[in-house]
């Protein structure tokens, strides 16, 4: 479907125009930079063609830390978001305390990493609180960073922090759908589950796609905490991507880095695109 | 709904170990967490909820006797404001541009503001930092102001709550013959003031905990914010650690407060309309 | 509902506004309290608000009169400048360019020299009066004290003696002193010692005892006018510096200062700007003690004057000239070190004064040597207008860890290469408000290099050095070594240590040698560490009551001396050999559970933290071999850092033939460990300097220096063996008696010693040349891996498994990362 552009809609340019010129010179510039850097050798920049990206997918590092990444948000994303729409249904009756919980859920998203790095060292270490508590109830200990536990507790801190978004996000989305709609299902008899399933979600699809997104975008965010916990090598399970990048970036491998960065942004990308194909309805 | 009220009470807990460590006494600290922070361990760290020799003197030497801890925290203010400032100036223009004009090479640009806000910073940081020093910004505030106030995560947001304002009243603003800047100037902004809002909130959220950036580009450290305030956790400083994390956190979370109403009024806002 | 909603966000909005405007008082108030900087002032005149600062002080060397013995004080009264040695007086009336010896002409001395007191000290007053000190001992039962008589000198010469009586308790003051220290047996004896005797503007008399109090004393009566007691703010009370001004008196310890108004004699409390500047960087524990930053070695001098008739205090140190008005907010920095002697770390500044248009005048001595003595040099600072405050050019050099052991070869380097500025830069120091850890600096510093604003030297311990090496980033300096290999004995198998493809990139310039000491029918049985292991448990079995066999139960010494031997066989070709970690552990934990089987805890105690230190009585780096002929250990492992301890072992072996040192080694792998790394950026804008330094460092000037230096402040063992025969060619074999502390209360032994003969510092130069092995535990990650995780095993806190899983899953990432 052809359309002329209507001579008004160029002043949309003209909005966007300070932020393009920001976004291309702060961020922009230095991506293509790392294009670049993927294609040649770290120090020396001569091109070299493929091979950093042949380099990086034979690493053993990058592989591990790929699926890391990926298991991470495939556990995290659908688990942040089934929960989190429970949970807003059940808040959807709007009382006092509901509102107070809703507060206290959004609250951890308003601590500052620092802190929460503190908290964390305090819980999760091998003579920390949570061991502890454990040792009192006559339980075993538990090696919470030491052992694949570290990376239920990684997920684990994921949802503490963006639970209460979501929330909101999903709280409001169902809010949007009309009651007279429910109202006319219920006269015909259908049943709350049959309810959620042909009405309640459907009508949810275009939050689903906000959400997605930005609870992706908060997935990667999850990194600085581990890092500051658990240092440049944490236990496997919880070694991502960015370890990986971070780690390379203190060994001189730039050129691998760059790679790396370009395949991650590849990933995203369609990663993007399928999302908005199946949910968002522009 | 008793589950979740316990939930939430979980949630909250960590705050809480970080608000009473902050008024525990030096030594009680020390015999909560030596277990935890010496080599030789055969202990657990334990904890107590109200500690029983209240004293405020850690937030008290941090206040009063650390004129660093002012620095940074000017330095936070600084650059929270400054990146703020620019996500407005910048980020809100550019959202009622996405939102509501469609031009050429729109769904690509969008498109690409989307992966460029995904992109981790380690990827662009030496690349980033070259490109600063070209400008001559680095070891400046500035470097970490700029790239924070072009950041395309709040034009994402906004974009969301321009969408949503009808297109019946642009079409009668028209009628009455207002340029583009006037149509966005006193009603796009007054009724996308929610998502201006809301993404004012989260971008201060974000700018009040940026660690890479600031450890990356600034080299003076008196111009280190309070995020990078992360004293290496010995026993002397424990309570200054903790009376730290506690003041770090109590201006996000006024923040968080007095802006809550309006982020779940923008939030609302532009789930609803898609 | 809308509206109570406003109402509660409106509420909320403004406590907001409330919170933040008070937030912004606080800081603006914290933000007036700001430390004191010093500022370097180029202009001498400090009321100067607006000219930038162009020139700075240049040194100029004057002369001294010719003596060989001790140079004491230097005074200046009325443009006359006095010198008082322990070979006589010398003056100056053209401000040092000639000297005159000169006689005290003083009958009352001369007659009290027939009563057999002996001269102390001249003290000259501004207006031409002298005070001469005359002391004696006196005995006191099995004791002595000392008595001073003064004997007060006007401007024309007349003679008069001032009796002084102080209290009886101070005949005994001092450190010497405790509660149980009997009282004089002469019930009416005083005291009469005072030292940092100053004569006031008005002719009273102010001095100190060794009970750190000031006294105020009439000229005329000698009666006690004012007394100051200490302030006890913290264990360091020594009174190190005392002048006056016109109106205030300044009493300086080597932490803190104290300032007195004249008229009244009451402390003022405006000092906390002096304060500060004295303290540094050393900090006040809460139990009084002083912790200096980077070991006590490091605590500068600080030398105090005034010339009592302008209102202002001077300073120098090792950075440079101060000036600090009483009351003042600031300490103004008149002067910048680093282009002046004043910077290099073996010259400190007896004395100086200051002369007309604020220039000054020093009487520097330089240590020389051990057992040498200082030779003193006597400047001249003057303010150049046209001089360069800082060369436009810079080297920089860069280590990951903040080190004091560059200091000297940095000033000497500047001094011989004035056009270029030398600095120095850590990427972790005591600076860092956040924890920077190694990896956070080595981004940083790569950061930078790829930006073209790398450091020129790079001082590589701790950092990746065959990452550097082999990604092209340093620049070959073989030429360097070959250089001085000419010129002097070096140890090329620890030079060439990282050399690639017959290159030279990172040369060490120190290294640190793993021995063991003991009975030869010991040190026989161990040719390895399995070896070792064995025969500690068998010698353990035969002797349970002996505090330690090794000499050190703690397991960060004993990981230290044997890490570096297995080290090598960790990573082969980039994978990890898990049995040979594996091997060590075992190793490490037979080694420490023999040993820690003991029934004698020896000196172990808890500190107040709850952390459990275990400890024999090793103090020194100088005790080698004693913990053996004390009977607190059977052999000794050790990890030498310098040769301090080989005259003692020497000695030890004397007494004790069948006692035996040797490197410790594996099977044939000797092992050494490298330090003091350095390398030269291939990016560098200065290669030809930058090698020059690196030369510097491997030069027989910096490399005896370090030997000199303690093991705090070591860069490591010299690689430049010349410096070691030099250091012993005039006493070699020689033998003397030196006292060692020791023990809980560090009683004194005298302790005999002896310098090694030709013979044996040609077996340790072989011992040092059949080093054949890098210690690969010097790469942080691996270190970080293998022996971070190893303590939890060795304590017994997790099982072997547990700690080598560990291990290796982190071993593994980081070598699955190349």
């Amino acid at each position: 479907m052809k359309r002329r552009v209507k001579r008004g809609e160029w002043a949309g340019a003209l909005f966007l125009l300070p932020s393009l010129g920001g976004v291309l010179v702060f961020v922009l510039v230095p991506f293509v930079d790392v294009i670049r850097r993927s294609f040649a050798n770290a120090i020396t920049e001569e091109w070299v063609g493929l091979k950093n990206y042949g380099d990086v997918l034979a690493n053993p590092a990058f592989r591990l830390a790929c699926w890391n990444t990926l298991r991470f948000s495939a556990v995290c994303l659908p688990a942040l978001l089934g929960i989190s729409l429970v949970i807003g249904v059940i808040l959807q009756k709007k009382t006092k305390l509901g509102d107070g919980v809703k507060t206290a859920f959004l609250f951890p998203m308003a601590i500052p990493v620092a802190s929460v790095v503190l908290v964390w060292r305090v819980l999760f270490e091998k003579q920390g609180l949570l061991n502890g508590l454990l040792n009192s109830w006559g339980l075993s200990t538990v090696e919470w960073m030491d052992s694949p536990t570290a990376f239920w507790v990684l997920v684990g801190s994921y949802l503490w922090k963006n639970l209460g978004y979501d929330v909101v996000l999903w709280m409001a989305g169902l809010s949007s759908i009309s009651n007279a709609i429910y109202e006319a299902a219920r006269i015909d008899g259908a049943g709350e589950w049959t309810i959620f399933r042909r009405i309640t979600l459907p009508c949810l699809l275009p939050t689903l796609f906000t959400v997605s997104v930005l609870s992706l975008l908060n997935s990667f965010k999850v990194f600085r905490e581990a890092y500051l916990v658990a240092g440049d090598y944490p236990h496997r399970s919880m070694y991502l991507l960015q370890h990986l990048f971070n780690n390379w970036f203190r060994d001189l491998s730039f050129d691998r880095m760059a790679a790396g960065a370009v395949l991650t942004a590849m990933v995203i990308l369609c990663l993007i695109g399928l999302l908005r194909k199946g949910f968002d309805r522009e | 709904m008793a589950l979740l009220a316990g939930l939430a009470v979980l949630v909250c807990s960590p705050a809480v170990i970080l608000v009473s460590g902050c008024i525990m006494d030096g030594d009680e600290l020390r015999l909560y967490l030596s277990p935890v922070l010496l080599e030789n361990r055969t202990s657990f760290a334990s904890w107590s909820l109200l500690p029983q020799t209240p004293s405020l003197r850690s937030v008290v030497e941090l206040l009063l006797d650390s004129p660093e801890f002012f620095h940074m925290f000017w330095n936070s203010i600084a650059i929270t404001g400054g990146i703020l400032l620019g996500q407005l100036l910048v980020g809100a223009p550019a959202a009622w541009g996405f939102a509501r004009y469609r031009f050429p090479l729109r769904g690509p640009l969008f498109t690409l503001y989307l992966i460029l806000m995904l992109m981790p910073f380690q990827v662009t940081m030496l690349s980033s930092y070259l490109a600063l020093d070209r400008m001559r910004l680095n070891d400046t505030l500035w470097a970490v102001i700029l790239p924070g106030a072009f950041s395309t995560f709040p034009v994402f947001i906004m974009y969301r709550f321009f969408r949503a304002i009808p297109e019946a009243i642009i079409e009668s603003a028209r009628l009455d013959a207002r340029n583009a800047f006037q149509i966005f100037w006193h009603i796009g902004v007054p009724l996308g003031s929610a998502g201006i809002v809301s993404a004012l909130v989260l971008g201060f959220l974000e700018s009040w905990n940026l660690i890479e950036q600031p450890m990356a580009f600034l080299k003076n450290k008196t111009l280190w914010p309070l995020s990078l305030y992360l004293p290496n956790i010995g026993l002397s400083d424990a309570g200054p650690a903790f009376a730290g994390a506690v003041l770090t956190l109590a201006p996000a979370f006024l923040v968080f407060l007095s802006g809550r109403d309006h982020l779940e009024q923008g939030i609302v806002a532009s789930a609803v309309k898609e | 509902m809308n509206g109570r909603r406003q109402q509660i966000q409106g509420a909320w909005g403004r406590i907001l506004a409330l919170l933040l405007c008070a937030a912004l008082l606080l800081s603006a108030a914290g933000c007036g309290q700001e430390p004191a900087e010093s500022r370097t002032a180029g202009d001498p005149e400090p009321e100067d608000t607006g000219t930038v600062a162009t020139g700075c002080y240049v040194e100029t060397k004057l002369t001294l009169p010719e003596t060989s013995g001790y140079l004491w004080t230097l005074n200046q009264v009325a443009g006359v400048l006095y010198l008082q040695g322990s070979e006589g007086f010398w003056k100056s009336e053209d401000q040092g360019k000639s000297w005159q010896a000169y006689e005290l002409d003083s009958p009352m001395m001369k007659q009290m020299e027939s009563e057999g007191f002996s001269l102390g000290n001249v003290i000259y007053g501004q207006d031409g009066t002298r005070v001469i000190t005359m002391s004696k001992a006196v005995e006191d039962g099995d004791r002595f004290y000392s008595h001073t008589r003064y004997i007060i000198v006007d401007k024309d010469g007349g003679e008069r003696e001032l009796e002084v009586r102080l209290p009886a308790f101070e005949l005994y003051a001092g450190f010497a002193m405790t509660e149980d220290t009997p009282p004089p047996e002469d019930p009416d004896a005083y005291a009469t010692d005072l030292s940092r005797l100053r004569i006031l503007a008005d002719g009273s008399l102010v001095g100190t005892t060794m009970s750190n109090i000031v006294y105020h004393l009439d000229q005329n009566t000698g009666e006690i006018l004012h007394t100051i007691q200490p302030d006890r703010k913290s264990n360091d009370q020594w009174i190190m510096g005392l002048a006056f001004t016109p109106a205030t008196m300044l009493v300086t310890t080597q932490t803190s200062a104290r300032l007195f108004d004249l008229e009244t004699w009451e402390e003022r409390l405006d000092t906390d700007a002096i304060n500060e500047f004295i303290l540094g960087d050393a900090e006040v524990q809460e139990d009084g003690s002083i912790l200096f930053p980077s070991g006590g070695e490091s605590r500068r001098y600080i030398e105090l004057y005034s010339d009592g008739q302008e209102e202002a205090y001077y300073f120098v140190d090792s950075n440079g000239i101060y000036r600090y008005m009483p009351g003042g907010v600031s300490i103004e920095k008149l002067m910048e070190a680093p282009l002046t002697s004043l910077s290099l770390q073996n010259v400190s500044c007896r004395e100086f004064v200051t002369t007309e248009n604020h220039s000054f005048l020093a009487l520097l001595a330089t240590r020389v040597g051990d057992q040498g003595q200082d030779t003193y040099s006597f400047v001249r600072y003057d303010y150049d207008e046209d001089a360069e405050l800082e060369p436009a050019e810079e080297l920089k050099i860069y280590s990951l860890y903040e080190t004091e052991t560059l200091a000297q070869a940095i000033a000497v380097f500047q001094q011989e290469h004035k056009d270029i500025l030398v600095t120095y830069h850590s990427g972790i120091n005591a600076d860092n408000i956040g924890a920077v850890t190694a990896s956070d600096a080595l981004r940083q510093l790569n950061t930078e290099i790829m930006a073209d604003k790398g450091p020129d030297i790079i001082l590589m311990d701790g950092m990746p050095i065959e990452n550097y090496q082999n990604k092209g980033l340093l620049l070959d300096i073989t030429d360097v070594v070959e250089a001085e290999a000419a010129e002097s004995e070096l140890l090329r198998n620890i030079t060439d240590a990282y050399q690639k493809d017959g290159k030279l990139f990172a040369v060490p310039a120190a290294f640190a040698m793993p021995i063991v000491v003991g009975d030869k029918a010991h040190l026989d049985k161990i040719t390895g560490l399995e070896s070792l292991a064995d025969t500690v448990e068998e010698l353990r079995a035969g002797n349970k009551d002996v505090s330690s066999i090794t000499g050190y139960r703690q397991y960060g010494w004993m990981l230290g001396c044997t890490a570096g031997i297995a080290g090598p066989g960790w990573v082969e070709n980039g994978e990890a050999n898990w049995e040979n970690i594996e091997r060590y552990y075992d190793i490490l934990k037979r080694l420490y559970d023999a040993d820690n089987d003991t029934e004698t805890q020896g000196l172990d105690y808890e500190d107040e933290n709850g952390a459990y230190h275990q400890r024999s009585s090793i103090w020194q780096e100088e005790d080698l071999g004693l913990c053996i002929t004390y009977g607190e250990s059977i052999l000794e492992l050790r990890r030498i850092q310098n040769l301090d301890g080989l005259p003692t072992l020497m000695a030890v072996m004397d007494e004790h033939p069948e006692i035996i040192y040797k490197p410790l080694e594996d099977n044939g792998v000797r092992s050494f460990t490298p330090q003091g790394i350095f390398g030269v950026s291939a990016r560098s804008k200065h290669p030809e300097e930058a090698k020059a330094f690196v030369r510097k460092m491997l030069s027989k000037d910096i490399q005896s220096y370090n030997l000199s230096q303690s093991a705090w402040s070591t860069l490591g063992m010299p690689v430049n063996f010349s410096v070691v025969r030099e250091k012993y060619e005039n006493n070699l074999g020689k033998t003397f008696t030196q006292d060692r502390y020791r023990g809980e209360d560090l009683t004194p032994h005298p302790t005999a010693i002896r310098y090694p003969t030709a013979e044996e510092l040609e077996e340790l130069l072989h011992m040092m040349k059949s080093l054949n092995t890098v210690d690969l535990s010097q790469d942080h990650e691996i270190n970080a891996a293998i022996c971070g995780n190893c303590s939890f095993y060795i304590y017994g806190e997790t099982t072997k498994e547990e700690a080598l899983e560990t291990a290796r899953e982190k071993l593994d990432l980081y070598l699955a990362e190349s």
